[in-house]
């Protein structure tokens, strides 16, 4: 088990074992990628240059982004990231640098294939991660 | 004394003749002394006694197999060897990454072959309990349950360190570090993302940066969580154990009153009731006003989620549950978890198809793509269909019957450890002799 999902799973043994009914409420979650669970608005840059304003952003329905960090494995929320940069590694993967909100920074490796899906006023964005230069959220 | 050599023997004697031979088809079966086989290809088989010892190379390995005590996989292509003795209790594999020995999954000795600056050279396991790493970089560390403990990718952890358990525990990750001083009443929590404090139980607080925070009074009488609490999407949690809990956020709305709950989820278009929650709950879709959930556990379920659809009877005597996206199609029924299932996946878009059938102790059927496994009878096969030593070092003790079939090409089987076989075309009885080669 990789540890961000064995926190998550602590802190939900905290809660759940405090009552057995909260986790019979619990949000749905979902894999939308046209409306994912939380409105993220960004700025993504692709690998020419060109710049495009999006919401709703997501990484196949969900609101965070994982990826290798040594032999684990990473989920970092959208809540605390402040932009992402990709550089292209190989074929098939992509190193990220990710700078949080409180100005630390993280690397994590991702699949070239990872898909990152937005919505613009004219209709539904998406890139593949080998094609992406950054990502910077809007507060 | 007599000069007449055992039969046995003489099958082993003349066995070893045969492979010491060059590559030639050939056929010599005396069942159940000694059956070989060999084309012109390069392949050879040899069965000696039945199922007992066995031959195989030519193909993509080569293994030697004495059942049930131990087998030996050689693959050139991958330089990968593997060793099983009466498995699990010992397995050991060499390959050019790395070197594995096991014994029952919990004494575990590994060397990495190329060494890396950032990994260790030599891992030396005793599970839980003794951990010993060295690196030609970083030197030897030694831990000792609960005694001390300094050992990096434990239990999901980045790095957990202990001293004298319970009285000290830090457990480290990317983002996030928690120290308990003593376990499990004094803690707090640091790193990239984490802060916090706790109590236990009287008092406590947790943040993980701007995604989700809780805090819990006199836990678990009061507990409450925030997720995503910056965001207008916010939504909170409270628990007040065993009475009230209440999940509110811009889309829903829940409460929980003993074992009665009820929630609107706005955004899922879904309502539902649960009384006595967890074992009795119905959810309707608001849109349709449709039931898509009813469970009367352990009686009956039958949920739809998305593509997920899943029905229970009797629960766990009969399970059955599908899942079907526009490029992916997946279908598994069981009985009692494993004493039967049925499991077929599909790919659509590549044309991938696997599927599993197996019922305890009768048979087993493995399909992928075009290629399909029967077996009968099957005990721990049947258990661990997919399990290549079960296959190799166990399975063929008790299979009465084998089929074994490649696309169009006609099937090979075997009854009764080969007493009567096929390899294709031709039909091998119990003495069968072929020097046309």
């Amino acid at each position: 088990m990789q540890p961000q999902r064995i926190r998550t799973a602590a802190c939900l043994l905290l809660l759940a074992a405090s009552t057995p009914f909260l986790l019979a409420l619990g949000s749905t979650g979902g894999r939308d990628v046209i409306h994912p669970a939380v409105d993220f608005r960004a700025t993504l840059v692709d690998k020419d240059g060109v710049s495009v304003e999006v919401n709703r952003l997501n990484i196949g329905g969900d609101v965070q982004l994982e990826g290798d960090m040594g032999r684990g494995n990473l989920r970092i929320q959208f809540d605390n990231i402040a932009s992402v940069e990709f550089t292209s590694e190989s074929h098939d993967y992509s190193q990220t640098t990710v700078h949080l909100k409180n100005g630390e920074s993280v690397n994590l490796r991702v699949r070239n294939s990872l898909m990152i899906y937005g919505q613009t006023n004219v209709g539904i964005y998406q890139i593949r991660a080998r094609d992406l230069r950054s990502i910077t959220f809007k507060s | 004394m007599s000069l007449r050599p055992e039969p046995a023997a003489a099958a082993v004697f003349f066995a070893l003749l045969l492979i010491a031979g060059p590559a030639r088809a050939l056929d010599v079966k005396l069942w159940p002394l000694i059956d070989y086989h060999s084309d012109a290809d390069g392949h050879r088989a040899l069965d000696l006694l039945g199922p007992l010892l066995s031959y195989r190379s030519g193909g993509e390995q080569t293994e030697f197999t004495l059942r049930p005590l131990f087998s030996y996989t050689h693959s050139p292509r991958h330089a990968q060897q593997e060793l099983c003795v009466l498995y699990p209790l010992f397995v050991s594999r060499w390959g050019p990454a790395l070197n594995d020995f096991r014994l029952f999954g919990l004494i575990t000795y590994t060397i990495e072959n190329a060494p890396q600056p950032e990994e260790w050279d030599r891992r030396f396991t005793i599970f839980p309990f003794v951990f010993y790493r060295y690196s030609h970089v970083r030197g030897a560390r030694l831990s000792v349950l609960p005694f001390y403990a300094d050992v990096d990718d434990f239990f999901g952890y980045q790095r957990v360190q202990m001293f004298l358990f319970p009285i000290y525990l830090r457990l480290e990750e990317a983002l996030e570090t928690h120290t308990w001083l003593p376990f499990p009443f004094v803690s707090w929590s640091g790193g990239k993302l984490g802060q916090g404090y706790r109590i236990w139980p009287l008092y406590g607080w947790n943040q993980d940066g701007e995604f989700e925070r809780y805090h819990y009074v006199l836990w678990p009488f009061y507990v409450s969580r925030e997720v995503h609490f910056t965001r207008p999407e916010r939504e909170q949690q409270l628990v007040m154990f065993p009475f009230y809990a209440s999940i509110d956020s811009p889309t829903t709305r829940s409460r929980s009153y003993g074992f009665f709950t009820h929630t609107l989820d706005r955004k899922a278009n879904a309502e539902t009731w649960g009384f006595p929650w967890p074992l009795w709950l119905a959810r309707y879709d608001l849109a349709t006003h449709t039931r898509t959930s009813l469970r009367l556990a352990p009686f009956y379920g039958d949920s739809q989620f998305g593509d997920l659809h899943s029905r229970f009877v009797l629960w766990p005597l009969y399970r059955w549950r599908t899942q079907e996206t526009d490029d992916y199609r997946y279908a598994r029924s069981d009985v009692l978890w494993v004493l039967y299932r049925n499991i077929d996946e599909a790919q659509t878009q590549t044309h991938h198809h696997r599927h599993v059938r197996a019922l305890f102790p009768l048979f087993r059927v493995v399909a992928d793509d075009d290629h399909e496994d029967m077996s009968a009878l099957a005990l721990l096969d049947a258990l661990f269909p997919r399990n290549p030593d079960i296959q190799r070092l166990y399975a063929p003790l008790w299979r009465l019957y084998s089929r074994e079939r490649d696309a169009d090409l006609p099937a090979r089987w075997s009854i009764l450890w080969d007493l009567i076989s096929s390899e294709g075309g031709q039909v091998r009885y119990p003495v069968y002799l072929d020097f046309s080669g």
